[in-house]
């Protein structure tokens, strides 16, 4: 049976075809989630209030790749200066240019940062149990943005926010507020859902502006701030056994990083790689001291600290250890079928994109 | 996905529109309860619309969808899932219809099935995600966040780890017929634990 005909077979043990689930009539409960789920508040878009056919509504900003920095890919770091940090050129351009709020209230933190330009940028802060997204767009925006976000509106203040005039309103039938003030040649919205207007009002009040260094200091984990690579890249490594001679250079001053997951699979997989491929010199020139340490050192790949946190979010890990644990109990079989460590280890752990 | 009009209760509409079924299907066949598979795919939509910068413009977007699908599944099963309202009544109309029109497996179907069943859970859901939900590789490489070689060495493992299971079973002792091929009526809906509360 080839691979075809095996793909059939199991195509014919699937519970159910698609052209059935679409032939369920189900159009209504269909339309019931799909209403129900806008009507909850999203990242961007309010809540849609359920009917609302005449009311306008907010539509989202989508940013257009093109022309746009993104935080992530422009992120770039020149070294230190004196107990301070050097950005990229580029990075300070854009910094400079945005508006650079931070929530200065204990407990607050930026969660997420992403899709900035000069013009356009959004980040999210978050003390945990409650969110404050901040946006910001060209000024000449600001009107329409305010004149749409007040005909679905129950509430409007009039507030300062980090000494601007603001509007301050609250989404009909929800708790779900949102400030918007012109800010230098920006249009910032705040929003978020707060239990009352005065606590709304209140971290509103906690927002400052901060300088270029403290402000990019303030990035999330998850975006990488600049210069940070070579800092994660070590503590990735702090309780990975390192084969004799492993390099760890060029995995330091790569180019900026967009993922810390993606950066885990370049660092555990370097690692990974290179102790098979010490493992399997091993194997053929009969070492089996040096064969053992290789297959001690991947078992220890259980417990990296840098693998139990991207379990979390993909199956990169399960391919580590699945390798490890090949390599110690049994090489060079693979799950007791005739797939060799040899042979699957550089395409499964992508040794050769490196 | 229409991106030219940029508005995010549209692409939110349209994506809903597009993948609602596929999604269905997909939490469908790999939920004992019905039930489940409503509040999976509750939580999936409710993801990307509070996540709606994250979802990937144009195909990628389905394949988002079956990766959120997939960790709202595992959450489910660590019985972490919670009882969307969002759902009611989704969850009760899909009950209702899945414990009525269903068809008990044939033989074939239950060989199959069996040898799955005994395979390691990622190489089981590979061979779903390629067979059932017709992914290629690349797709599952995005679904499973791995490099598409890595997919396609773990696919192959896959395969012939289930042929191996269906040599056990003693498949191609008694059939001739190895193509797999099984009459369209047999692609019904099975009965499910779920449908006898």
């Amino acid at each position: 049976m080839n691979d075809e005909e095996l793909d059939v077979l199991v195509a014919s043990a699937s519970p159910i075809d698609e052209r059935d689930v679409v032939e369920l009539p189900l159009a209504g409960p269909e339309a019931d989630l799909l209403e129900a789920i806008m009507s909850s508040p999203s990242s961007h878009a309010p809540p849609t209030p359920v009917p609302s056919v005449h009311r306008r509504r907010w539509r989202l900003l989508v940013p257009v790749a093109a022309g746009l920095t993104l935080l992530a890919g422009f992120v770039g770091f020149q070294g230190t200066r004196d107990g301070g940090t050097a950005w990229a050129a580029e990075v300070v351009a854009v910094a400079e240019a945005a508006p650079r709020l931070l929530v200065d209230q204990p407990g607050w933190s930026v969660s997420r940062a992403d899709q900035f330009s000069v013009s356009d940028g959004e980040m999210t802060f978050t003390d945990g149990s409650r969110e404050l997204d901040v946006h910001w767009v060209p000024a000449d925006q600001h009107d329409d943005k305010v004149v749409d976000r007040a005909n679905s509106s129950d509430l409007r203040e009039d507030i300062s926010v980090v000494g601007r005039d603001a509007v301050l309103l609250r989404y009909e039938g929800t708790m779900d507020f949102v400030a918007l003030w012109r800010h230098g040649d920006h249009s910032v919205q705040a929003r978020g859902i707060f239990a009352t207007v005065e606590q709304f009002r209140d971290v509103l009040g906690s927002l400052i502006e901060v300088d270029v260094d403290t402000w990019l200091s303030a990035m999330p984990d998850s975006v990488v701030k600049p210069g940070s690579r070579a800092v994660a890249v070590d503590e990735m490594l702090v309780d990975v056994p390192l084969p004799d001679g492993f390099d760890r250079t060029a995995l330091r001053s790569g180019d900026a990083v967009q993922d810390r997951y993606q950066l885990g699979a370049m660092v555990a997989g370097s690692v990974a790689c290179r102790w098979i491929e010490v493992w399997i010199a091993a194997v053929d020139a009969g070492d089996v001291a040096a064969e053992e340490r290789a297959a001690d050192a991947m078992s220890t790949s259980h417990n990296w600290q840098v693998l139990l946190d991207m379990d979390k979010e993909g199956d990169y890990p399960e391919v580590v250890w699945e390798l490890a644990d090949a390599m110690a109990n049994d090489p060079p079989v693979l799950g007791g079928m005739p797939i060799t460590v040899r042979e699957s280890y550089s395409d499964s752990l992508g040794c050769n994109q490196r | 996905m229409d991106e030219g009009e940029g508005h995010a209760e549209d692409r939110f509409r349209l994506l809903f529109g597009e993948n609602f079924a596929g999604l269905l299907a997909y939490a469908l066949r790999r939920v004992t309860d019905p039930a489940d598979a409503a509040d999976i795919v509750a939580e999936t939509f409710l993801v990307a619309w509070r996540r709606a910068e994250d979802v990937p413009a144009g195909g990628e977007a389905r394949l988002w969808l079956f990766g959120v699908a997939r960790r709202a599944m595992a959450n489910q099963r660590r019985g972490k899932l919670r009882r969307s309202n969002l759902a009611d009544r989704l969850r009760h109309e899909l009950t209702d219809l899945m414990c009525r029109d269903h068809a008990p497996a044939v033989e074939t179907t239950q060989v199959v099935r069996s040898a799955m069943a005994k395979l390691d859970p990622d190489d089981r859901e590979l061979l779903r995600l390629t067979s059932w939900e017709g992914l290629s590789p690349s797709e599952v490489a995005v679904v499973f966040r791995l490099p598409a070689g890595t997919v396609r060495s773990r696919l192959h493992r896959a395969r012939v780890r289930l042929r191996a299971q269906l040599e056990e079973a003693g498949w191609g002792d008694e059939r001739n017929d190895a193509s797999g091929h099984v009459p369209a009526d047999e692609h019904a809906l099975v009965q499910d634990p779920g449908c006898e509360r």
